[in-house]
């Protein structure tokens, strides 16, 4: 029986949609039928996804790409909004996001807002990969990559708990942002972040006091 | 080395000084020997004083004060002893000198002393002269007894120079100092004694009895509580209170006094002067009291007693003239004439009131023309007497009065001196003060430059730390925009390239061949992103802008506020980075000095400035169309100063053209690295 399989890749790089749609078809069971829409960028995957839910052809499997251009309304800011969207609308879709971003916080987030059947990092990705996720994806098995299994991992088996806020401020120090302008991105006060960075050192066991010994120590345990 | 030798000099001083100190403590030991030697009597007179000489050589070597004035009065004791007038005061001028020399005012006021009481029956007016100054000395000392001793000598004097009431008041200060000493000694009572007996001589020749008597009395009172043999002493005061009671008609008690004096047998034998003198007054009292019948007996004892060697005594003439009195009262002629005559044979040796009084006795005794002949005698030499006692009176109050004008002055010169000592401590004082503030208030103003000009540094500072900030963000956001490329475009294109590729691997079909060319093909396209990143990279564009942004900024604001046209160039490309911040901060200062310079003096309408590198120096050339002035006459000018300290600094060398109407050339080398 001919599996018929609707697909919506939303990536705005046309080179990396060709990739997976190379990877795809060569690589598709023989019983699989594969209808492949494009979208590179928010607006056309927005259309795209308005037209599935109208129409009732909800797409069985959507490749987001997390950086994308916003949309033209401001709506969607990028892949993630995207597809917080889909996963509402089309519940019953599975969600595969394929993101260059390997840092801590953005997969911890990705996880947590989306939660996606598939994440996959794509440094690290390779055509069989790419495959053995689809595949495993349709299985209704969640597939993600070794890097972020790893993360995952070193996250859960560290006694370091540590919420949003600490964890976005850590991230946004990795990314060379100046405490000084911590507050803009985050909107709480000033004082307030350095409350939460000295928590941060605390819990980090960082006795220097630099934001750059703080960072190590929170790579080498996965929260960055 | 230094401290060894050192070391040798300091064991050499010592070794001398305390050479020179037993050397010295030698020769003391000597003129103490030689001084001890002087006073033992087995010496002839001649070989002490021989040895007091050594000893007083030997003092002037060492320069003792205390033993060369001991030798001094030792050898005035000699002097004074052999009556040697010349060599005494000789003696005690050096010893006077020396005391002055060591401002030894008791020494000094004591050998005033000496000298006055050794020229007193030799010299009258000057004793009086050096009494007065040892008067004045012992009473700044506040030697009590011995200013009474002075002010003694000198009553005596003014006795002797018939300035009787001077004596008068003369005795009764010196009483008034003996008075002063609480438990008076024997020599005080004694002294006191014979201001008394002066007093009352004073009185006698004043014909004051009553209180000549008085005096004497006291006199006498005193003299009876002293101890020891002061017979004689007593003596005189009872002749003098007989003389007393004689003069005053008392002739019952002249009688008793007397008399009770010559009931002593060892007078005559002891003292025979004394002897007459009483004797004679006491016939002259019984012959006044016309009591003659031991009379002239009584005057030819004594007359012979006084005669006693054959030669004319003093004391002869009164009792020749009391002779010649009582022979004219019996109406004698003859006999009254030969005393009388007599009399004045001796008295015109003395050439003193007893000769007047012989003078005066012949005129009553002969008759006619020759007692009219004496009597003109008598007139004229009294007038001489008169005068010469005047004169000598006068004497006296004038050496007073000068020796006042001499402390008079010499108080004056102390007050002056201590003015003058007042004044230069002032002064010197006040100057030291303006010396402290005029150096303080320079130090001051050198730490306010100072102060200054750092501060100027600092905002210079600020402006290209503020400029690298400004920089520094440009950077991060070319950072940023760089790895978004990198990111969004050169990364996406690899990665879709490679996954297709990767997919495209294993199959070997024409088809996939051909894809795969095409995304070989792709790679290149990637490559140039790349490289075209990569060179976007390499080009910072913004290195070395800040300096260049920072003096554009200034030369800018600067010439619009002073209104002038600019050319700012960089003629070659100088790495600002590598430019120590004080160079940078010197020119930045520098330039603004001179575009103020140009402003305020030059009158100019525009200015040209050129940066350029020669030979790894940077060099400013500012350039004005102004009206120049003389650059050798400007030189001292604090904007000039300035800038050169500045070009000090930073190790450059200045040069300044000017000229007339052209304008003004400042040239900066500046060496970096």
């Amino acid at each position: 029986m001919t599996e018929h399989i609707k697909i919506l890749m939303i990536d705005d790089h046309p080179m990396i949609i060709e990739g997976y749609q190379n990877t795809l078809l060569y690589t598709k069971r023989d019983n699989q039928e594969l209808q492949i829409e494009i979208a590179t960028n928010c607006d056309e995957a927005l259309s795209a996804i308005n037209k599935a839910v109208k129409t009732d052809l909800p797409y069985d499997v959507l490749f987001v790409d997390i950086s994308l251009p916003a949309s033209t309304d401001g709506s969607m800011n990028s892949g993630e909004d995207l597809a917080e969207f889909a996963r509402k609308v089309l519940p019953k879709s599975k969600i595969i996001i394929l993101t260059m971003f390997n840092e801590s916080f953005r997969i911890h987030n990705i996880i947590k807002t989306i939660n996606p059947e598939g994440l996959l990092i794509k440094s690290d990705l390779t055509s069989n990969e790419l495959a053995n996720a689809f595949q495993t994806v349709m299985d209704n098995i969640p597939f993600y990559s070794a890097t972020v299994n790893q993360l995952i991992r070193r996250t859960i088996s560290s006694d370091i708990v540590i919420d949003d806020k600490n964890r976005k401020i850590l991230h946004l120090l990795s990314q060379g942002v100046k405490t000084k302008n911590l507050a803009a991105h985050l909107d709480i006060s000033l004082s307030a972040i350095e409350k939460r960075k000295k928590q941060l050192r605390d819990l980090f066991e960082v006795e220097d006091g630099q934001d750059e010994t703080l960072l190590n120590q929170a790579r080498k345990k996965g929260f960055v | 080395m230094k401290g060894f030798i050192f070391f040798l000099l300091s064991i050499v001083f010592c070794v001398n000084l305390s050479f020179t100190q037993n050397y010295s403590k030698e020769k003391f030991d000597r003129i103490l020997y030689y001084l001890n030697d002087s006073n033992k009597p087995k010496y002839s007179q001649e070989q002490r004083k021989e040895l007091v000489l050594k000893a007083k050589k030997l003092a002037e070597e060492i320069n003792s004060y205390s033993l060369l004035l001991q030798c001094n009065s030792k050898l005035l004791e000699y002097e004074e002893e052999k009556g040697n007038t010349d060599s005494f005061i000789k003696l005690s001028h050096e010893n006077l000198r020396l005391a002055e020399k060591y401002k030894d005012t008791a020494t000094i006021a004591q050998l005033n002393k000496d000298i006055g009481y050794f020229y007193f029956d030799k010299k009258v007016d000057s004793a009086h002269f050096y009494n007065h100054r040892a008067e004045k000395l012992f009473k700044l000392l506040n030697d009590h007894f011995n200013t009474a001793s002075v002010l003694l000598d000198i009553a005596l004097l003014q006795r002797g120079a018939k300035d009787f009431t001077g004596s008068e008041l003369t005795s009764i200060e010196g009483i008034m100092f003996l008075n002063k000493i609480k438990n008076p000694s024997k020599e005080v009572v004694r002294k006191k004694s014979f201001f008394y007996n002066n007093l009352g001589v004073v009185f006698n020749v004043l014909e004051q009895y009553d209180k000549s008597i008085e005096y004497q009395n006291k006199s006498i009172e005193l003299k009876l509580k002293l101890k020891g043999n002061n017979k004689s002493a007593i003596g005189i005061s009872r002749n003098n209170l007989g003389n007393a009671f004689k003069n005053a008609g008392y002739y019952e008690k002249a009688l008793k006094t007397l008399g009770a004096i010559l009931e002593d047998e060892t007078i005559e034998r002891e003292s025979p002067d004394f002897y007459t003198v009483v004797l004679d007054n006491y016939a002259h009292t019984l012959y006044l009291s016309n009591d003659r019948e031991t009379l002239p007996g009584l005057y030819y004892k004594a007359l012979k007693v006084s005669n006693i060697n054959g030669v004319d005594s003093y004391n002869s003439i009164i009792i020749l003239q009391h002779l010649a009195e009582y022979y004219n009262d019996l109406g004698l002629k003859d006999s009254a004439k030969y005393y009388g005559y007599e009399a004045k044979r001796i008295a015109e040796k003395y050439y003193n009131d007893d000769l007047l009084k012989s003078l005066l006795l012949l005129s009553e005794i002969e008759e006619g023309e020759i007692a009219a002949n004496h009597l003109r005698n008598y007139v004229r030499l009294n007038d001489s007497l008169q005068k010469s006692e005047r004169a000598i009176r006068n004497k006296f109050t004038r050496i007073k009065f000068e020796t006042n004008e001499i402390e008079e002055e010499n108080v004056k010169i102390a007050r002056e001196r201590m003015w003058l000592l007042i004044i230069s401590i002032v002064v010197i004082v006040a100057s030291f003060l303006l010396y402290i503030i005029f150096t303080q208030r320079n130090k001051n103003k050198k730490l306010e430059f100072i102060q200054q000009q750092q501060q100027t540094n600092e905002e210079i500072y600020n402006l290209l730390l503020a400029q690298n900030e400004v920089i520094e963000d440009a950077r991060a956001l070319e950072k940023k925009r760089i790895s978004e490329e990198l990111h969004d475009g050169v990364l996406g294109k690899l990665f879709g390239a490679r996954l297709s590729l990767d997919s495209l691997n294993t199959n070997t079909s024409p088809e996939a061949m051909k894809t795969r060319s095409q995304y070989i093909a792709e790679l290149k396209m990637i490559e140039e992103d790349i490289r075209k990143v990569s060179h976007e990279l390499n080009a910072d564009f913004v290195s070395g802008s800040g300096f260049r942004d920072i003096i554009k900024t200034l030369v800018e604001t600067q010439t619009v506020a002073y209104g002038l046209e600019y050319k700012l160039e960089w003629e070659s490309s100088i790495d600002w980075d590598d430019v120590s911040n004080k160079i940078k901060i010197h020119f930045y200062r520098i330039i603004q000095e001179a575009l103020h310079n140009i402003y305020k003096h030059a009158k100019a309408s525009k200015v040209n400035l050129v940066f350029k590198l020669e030979n790894n120096a940077v060099c400013l050339s500012i350039k004005d169309d102004g009206v120049g002035f003389d650059v050798n006459r400007a030189k001292s000018g604090i904007g000039l100063k300035n800038m050169n300290s500045r070009i000090k600094e930073i190790k450059g060398k200045i040069n300044i053209i000017s000229k007339k109407v052209e304008g003004t050339t400042v040239s900066i080398d500046v060496p970096i690295s």
